[in-house]
Protein backbone atom coordinates (compact mmCIF):
# COMPACT_ATOMS: atom_id res chain seq x y z
CA UNK A 1 0.00 0.00 0.00
CA UNK A 2 3.15 2.40 0.04
CA UNK A 3 1.86 3.05 -3.92
CA UNK A 4 -1.27 4.99 -1.49
CA UNK A 5 1.56 7.23 0.03
CA UNK A 6 3.91 7.52 -3.35
CA UNK A 7 1.75 8.36 -5.34
CA UNK A 8 -1.33 9.58 -4.18
CA UNK A 9 0.23 11.47 -0.65
CA UNK A 10 -2.08 9.77 1.11
CA UNK A 11 -1.14 9.13 4.82
CA UNK A 12 -2.37 7.85 7.53
CA UNK A 13 -2.13 8.38 11.44
CA UNK A 14 0.40 5.95 13.28
CA UNK A 15 -1.22 2.64 14.54
CA UNK A 16 -4.51 3.32 12.51
CA UNK A 17 -5.26 -0.12 11.20
CA UNK A 18 -4.32 -1.74 15.11
CA UNK A 19 -6.93 1.15 16.52
CA UNK A 20 -9.31 0.92 13.52
CA UNK A 21 -9.30 -3.09 14.06
CA UNK A 22 -10.25 -2.47 18.04
CA UNK A 23 -12.63 -0.18 17.15
CA UNK A 24 -14.80 -2.19 14.45
CA UNK A 25 -14.49 -5.53 16.89
CA UNK A 26 -15.62 -3.53 19.96
CA UNK A 27 -18.38 -2.08 17.84
CA UNK A 28 -19.98 -5.03 16.36
CA UNK A 29 -19.54 -8.23 18.63
CA UNK A 30 -19.86 -6.38 22.09
CA UNK A 31 -23.27 -5.11 20.65
CA UNK A 32 -25.06 -8.64 19.64
CA UNK A 33 -25.82 -9.22 23.10
CA UNK A 34 -27.26 -5.66 23.90
CA UNK A 35 -29.14 -6.12 20.72
CA UNK A 36 -30.67 -9.54 21.22
CA UNK A 37 -31.85 -8.59 24.84
CA UNK A 38 -33.41 -5.48 23.44
CA UNK A 39 -35.13 -7.44 20.87
CA UNK A 40 -36.46 -9.93 23.41
CA UNK A 41 -37.76 -6.83 25.55
CA UNK A 42 -39.35 -5.40 22.53
CA UNK A 43 -41.29 -9.10 21.40
CA UNK A 44 -42.06 -9.55 24.77
CA UNK A 45 -43.92 -5.93 25.31
CA UNK A 46 -45.25 -6.37 21.97
CA UNK A 47 -46.84 -9.69 22.95
CA UNK A 48 -48.49 -9.01 25.65
CA UNK A 49 -50.00 -5.25 24.44
CA UNK A 50 -51.62 -7.83 21.71
CA UNK A 51 -52.78 -10.03 24.41
CA UNK A 52 -54.00 -7.44 26.22
CA UNK A 53 -56.44 -5.76 23.45
CA UNK A 54 -57.80 -9.13 22.60
CA UNK A 55 -58.49 -10.12 26.11
CA UNK A 56 -60.44 -6.77 26.55
CA UNK A 57 -62.35 -6.23 23.32
CA UNK A 58 -62.96 -9.92 22.60
CA UNK A 59 -66.17 -9.89 25.24
CA UNK A 60 -67.35 -6.44 24.20
CA UNK A 61 -67.09 -7.21 20.61
CA UNK A 62 -69.61 -10.35 20.81
CA UNK A 63 -71.80 -8.68 23.06
CA UNK A 64 -72.28 -6.37 20.18
CA UNK A 65 -73.02 -9.18 17.51
CA UNK A 66 -76.23 -10.74 20.25
CA UNK A 67 -77.42 -6.88 20.35
CA UNK A 68 -77.75 -6.94 16.49
CA UNK A 69 -78.93 -10.22 16.09
CA UNK A 70 -82.62 -9.12 18.74
CA UNK A 71 -83.29 -5.71 17.74
CA UNK A 72 -83.49 -5.43 14.50
CA UNK A 73 -85.23 -7.57 12.07
CA UNK A 74 -83.54 -6.21 9.23
CA UNK A 75 -80.44 -7.47 10.63
CA UNK A 76 -82.37 -10.48 12.18
CA UNK A 77 -83.50 -11.62 8.70
CA UNK A 78 -79.76 -11.28 7.42
CA UNK A 79 -78.35 -13.48 9.41
CA UNK A 80 -81.25 -15.97 9.41
CA UNK A 81 -81.05 -16.01 5.84
CA UNK A 82 -84.21 -15.34 5.59
CA UNK A 83 -86.15 -12.75 3.02
CA UNK A 84 -87.49 -9.86 4.61
CA UNK A 85 -91.35 -9.43 3.98
CA UNK A 86 -94.20 -7.74 5.60
CA UNK A 87 -95.28 -10.80 7.19
CA UNK A 88 -92.05 -11.33 8.37
CA UNK A 89 -91.75 -8.02 10.07
CA UNK A 90 -95.57 -7.91 11.35
CA UNK A 91 -94.64 -11.43 13.01
CA UNK A 92 -90.95 -10.74 15.10
CA UNK A 93 -92.76 -7.34 15.97
CA UNK A 94 -95.74 -8.80 17.34
CA UNK A 95 -93.36 -10.85 19.43
CA UNK A 96 -91.08 -8.04 20.62
CA UNK A 97 -94.29 -6.61 21.57
CA UNK A 98 -95.93 -9.32 23.56
CA UNK A 99 -92.88 -10.37 25.11
CA UNK A 100 -92.47 -7.21 26.52
CA UNK A 101 -95.84 -5.76 27.34
CA UNK A 102 -97.99 -8.98 28.56
CA UNK A 103 -97.27 -9.52 32.50
CA UNK A 104 -98.28 -12.73 33.39
CA UNK A 105 -99.02 -12.58 36.82
CA UNK A 106 -98.04 -15.75 39.72
CA UNK B 1 -7.91 -19.75 4.51
CA UNK B 2 -10.41 -20.85 1.49
CA UNK B 3 -13.70 -18.45 1.13
CA UNK B 4 -15.27 -22.10 1.62
CA UNK B 5 -13.74 -22.41 5.29
CA UNK B 6 -14.49 -18.73 6.18
CA UNK B 7 -17.91 -18.80 5.25
CA UNK B 8 -18.66 -21.93 7.18
CA UNK B 9 -17.13 -20.13 10.34
CA UNK B 10 -19.64 -17.25 9.63
CA UNK B 11 -22.39 -19.02 9.38
CA UNK B 12 -22.17 -20.72 12.52
CA UNK B 13 -23.42 -18.74 15.38
CA UNK B 14 -20.78 -20.36 17.54
CA UNK B 15 -18.07 -19.13 15.44
CA UNK B 16 -19.40 -15.89 13.71
CA UNK B 17 -16.94 -13.80 15.88
CA UNK B 18 -13.95 -15.85 14.77
CA UNK B 19 -14.44 -15.74 11.28
CA UNK B 20 -15.64 -11.91 11.43
CA UNK B 21 -12.21 -11.14 12.70
CA UNK B 22 -10.78 -13.03 9.92
CA UNK B 23 -12.98 -10.74 7.83
CA UNK B 24 -11.46 -7.54 9.44
CA UNK B 25 -8.11 -8.41 9.43
CA UNK B 26 -8.28 -9.73 5.79
CA UNK B 27 -9.83 -7.01 4.00
CA UNK B 28 -9.61 -4.03 6.31
CA UNK B 29 -6.82 -2.22 4.74
CA UNK B 30 -8.08 -2.89 1.40
CA UNK B 31 -11.71 -2.08 1.94
CA UNK B 32 -10.15 1.18 4.11
CA UNK B 33 -8.03 2.36 0.72
CA UNK B 34 -10.45 1.70 -1.51
CA UNK B 35 -12.88 4.12 0.62
CA UNK B 36 -10.09 6.54 1.24
CA UNK B 37 -9.77 7.33 -2.69
CA UNK B 38 -13.85 8.01 -2.83
CA UNK B 39 -14.16 9.72 0.31
CA UNK B 40 -10.57 11.41 -0.13
CA UNK B 41 -10.54 12.32 3.41
CA UNK B 42 -9.14 10.05 6.61
CA UNK B 43 -11.70 11.22 9.19
CA UNK B 44 -14.58 10.16 6.51
CA UNK B 45 -13.06 7.04 5.30
CA UNK B 46 -12.42 6.09 9.09
CA UNK B 47 -16.13 6.70 9.69
CA UNK B 48 -17.26 4.89 6.38
CA UNK B 49 -15.08 2.04 7.10
CA UNK B 50 -16.73 1.53 10.92
CA UNK B 51 -20.05 1.56 9.04
CA UNK B 52 -19.47 -0.82 6.05
CA UNK B 53 -18.61 -3.85 8.70
CA UNK B 54 -21.94 -3.00 10.87
CA UNK B 55 -23.33 -3.97 7.79
CA UNK B 56 -20.95 -6.22 6.69
CA UNK B 57 -21.57 -8.25 10.21
CA UNK B 58 -25.76 -7.08 10.30
CA UNK B 59 -25.72 -9.19 6.61
CA UNK B 60 -23.44 -11.84 6.83
CA UNK B 61 -26.62 -14.24 7.49
CA UNK B 62 -28.06 -13.04 4.35
CA UNK B 63 -25.03 -13.47 2.17
CA UNK B 64 -26.44 -16.05 -0.65
CA UNK B 65 -23.02 -16.75 -1.61
CA UNK B 66 -23.50 -15.93 -5.53
CA UNK B 67 -20.35 -14.03 -5.29
CA UNK B 68 -16.99 -13.79 -3.88
CA UNK B 69 -17.20 -12.34 -0.15
CA UNK B 70 -14.32 -9.84 -1.36
CA UNK B 71 -16.53 -8.73 -4.07
CA UNK B 72 -19.58 -8.36 -1.85
CA UNK B 73 -17.50 -6.45 0.94
CA UNK B 74 -16.25 -3.98 -1.37
CA UNK B 75 -20.10 -3.22 -3.22
CA UNK B 76 -21.55 -2.63 0.65
CA UNK B 77 -18.52 -0.66 0.86
CA UNK B 78 -18.56 1.03 -2.73
CA UNK B 79 -22.72 2.05 -1.63
CA UNK B 80 -21.75 3.24 1.71
CA UNK B 81 -19.30 5.36 -0.20
CA UNK B 82 -22.04 6.42 -2.62
CA UNK B 83 -24.58 6.99 0.47
CA UNK B 84 -22.05 9.46 2.14
CA UNK B 85 -21.42 11.57 -1.20
CA UNK B 86 -24.89 11.97 -1.76
CA UNK B 87 -25.38 12.76 1.62
CA UNK B 88 -22.64 15.25 1.14
CA UNK B 89 -23.37 16.77 -2.05
CA UNK B 90 -27.31 16.77 -0.28
CA UNK B 91 -28.22 15.11 -3.32
CA UNK B 92 -30.80 11.96 -3.80
CA UNK B 93 -27.47 10.17 -5.75
CA UNK B 94 -24.49 10.81 -6.97
CA UNK B 95 -24.10 12.67 -10.00
CA UNK B 96 -21.61 9.57 -11.66
CA UNK B 97 -21.16 10.68 -15.25
CA UNK B 98 -19.71 14.46 -14.16
CA UNK B 99 -16.45 15.01 -12.53
CA UNK B 100 -16.12 16.31 -8.65
CA UNK B 101 -16.09 20.25 -8.45
CA UNK B 102 -15.00 20.12 -5.13
CA UNK B 103 -12.48 17.42 -5.86
CA UNK B 104 -9.43 19.35 -4.77
CA UNK B 105 -10.46 21.54 -2.44
CA UNK B 106 -11.30 18.33 -0.05
CA UNK B 107 -8.28 16.72 -0.83
CA UNK B 108 -6.17 19.92 0.30
CA UNK B 109 -8.81 20.35 3.61
CA UNK B 110 -7.55 16.86 4.75
CA UNK B 111 -4.62 16.82 7.34
CA UNK B 112 -3.71 12.74 6.09
CA UNK B 113 -2.60 14.72 2.64
CA UNK B 114 0.99 15.25 2.58
CA UNK B 115 1.55 15.90 -1.38
CA UNK B 116 4.51 15.60 -3.40
CA UNK B 117 5.42 16.74 -7.20
CA UNK B 118 4.12 12.97 -8.69
CA UNK B 119 0.73 13.07 -6.46
CA UNK B 120 0.20 16.66 -7.54
CA UNK B 121 0.40 15.64 -10.86
CA UNK B 122 -1.94 12.11 -10.63
CA UNK B 123 -4.38 13.99 -8.85
CA UNK B 124 -4.54 17.13 -10.86
CA UNK B 125 -6.02 14.28 -13.26
CA UNK B 126 -8.00 12.36 -11.23
CA UNK B 127 -10.18 15.64 -10.38
CA UNK B 128 -10.89 15.87 -14.09
CA UNK B 129 -12.50 12.21 -14.74
CA UNK B 130 -16.00 11.62 -14.34
CA UNK B 131 -16.23 10.19 -11.03
CA UNK B 132 -16.86 6.66 -12.78
CA UNK B 133 -13.76 7.12 -14.61
CA UNK B 134 -11.89 8.04 -11.52
CA UNK B 135 -13.48 4.55 -9.28
CA UNK B 136 -12.98 2.32 -12.03
CA UNK B 137 -9.21 3.57 -12.80
CA UNK B 138 -8.23 3.53 -8.51
CA UNK B 139 -10.35 0.07 -8.65
CA UNK B 140 -7.98 -1.32 -11.35
CA UNK B 141 -4.40 0.56 -11.11
CA UNK B 142 -4.20 1.04 -7.15
CA UNK B 143 -6.86 -1.74 -5.59
CA UNK B 144 -5.87 -4.27 -8.19
CA UNK B 145 -9.09 -5.94 -8.89
CA UNK B 146 -10.06 -7.52 -11.75
CA UNK B 147 -12.52 -6.33 -14.21
CA UNK B 148 -14.90 -8.82 -13.57
CA UNK B 149 -15.09 -7.78 -9.99
CA UNK B 150 -15.05 -3.89 -10.46
CA UNK B 151 -18.25 -4.81 -12.87
CA UNK B 152 -19.82 -6.91 -9.84
CA UNK B 153 -18.95 -4.01 -7.27
CA UNK B 154 -20.25 -0.71 -9.41
CA UNK B 155 -23.03 -2.59 -11.76
CA UNK B 156 -21.21 -1.16 -14.83
CA UNK B 157 -21.14 -3.34 -17.94
CA UNK B 158 -17.78 -5.41 -17.90
CA UNK B 159 -16.43 -3.72 -21.44
CA UNK B 160 -17.50 0.04 -20.47
CA UNK B 161 -15.06 -0.64 -17.64
CA UNK B 162 -12.28 -2.19 -20.19
CA UNK B 163 -12.96 0.70 -22.84
CA UNK B 164 -12.84 3.60 -19.61
CA UNK B 165 -9.65 1.97 -17.82
CA UNK B 166 -7.52 1.72 -21.27
CA UNK B 167 -8.60 5.03 -21.98
CA UNK B 168 -8.01 6.69 -18.31
CA UNK B 169 -4.59 4.82 -18.11
CA UNK B 170 -3.60 6.27 -21.65
CA UNK B 171 -4.38 9.60 -20.67
CA UNK B 172 -2.21 9.53 -17.62
CA UNK B 173 0.70 7.91 -18.66
CA UNK B 174 0.71 10.67 -21.36
CA UNK B 175 0.23 13.53 -18.77
CA UNK B 176 2.44 11.86 -16.29
CA UNK B 177 5.48 11.74 -18.78
CA UNK B 178 5.11 15.34 -20.01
Amino acid sequence: MNRHKKELGLKIPENYFKESRENILSKNLNSTDKEYSFRFYQLSFAAIFIFTLIYFNYPFLERESINFETESPIISTILLNEEITEEYIIDFLTDEVVSDVIYMPK
Amino acid sequence: MKEGALLKLLKNPSSKSEGFKLLVDLYQEKLYWMIRKMVLSHDTANDVLQETYIRIFKGIDNFKGNSAISTWMYRIAYNECLRFLSKESKLLRVELDISDSDYSKKLYADSYFDPNELSTKFHTILSELTVNQRNIFNMKYFDELKFKEISDITGININTIKSTYYLVEKKIKKEINE
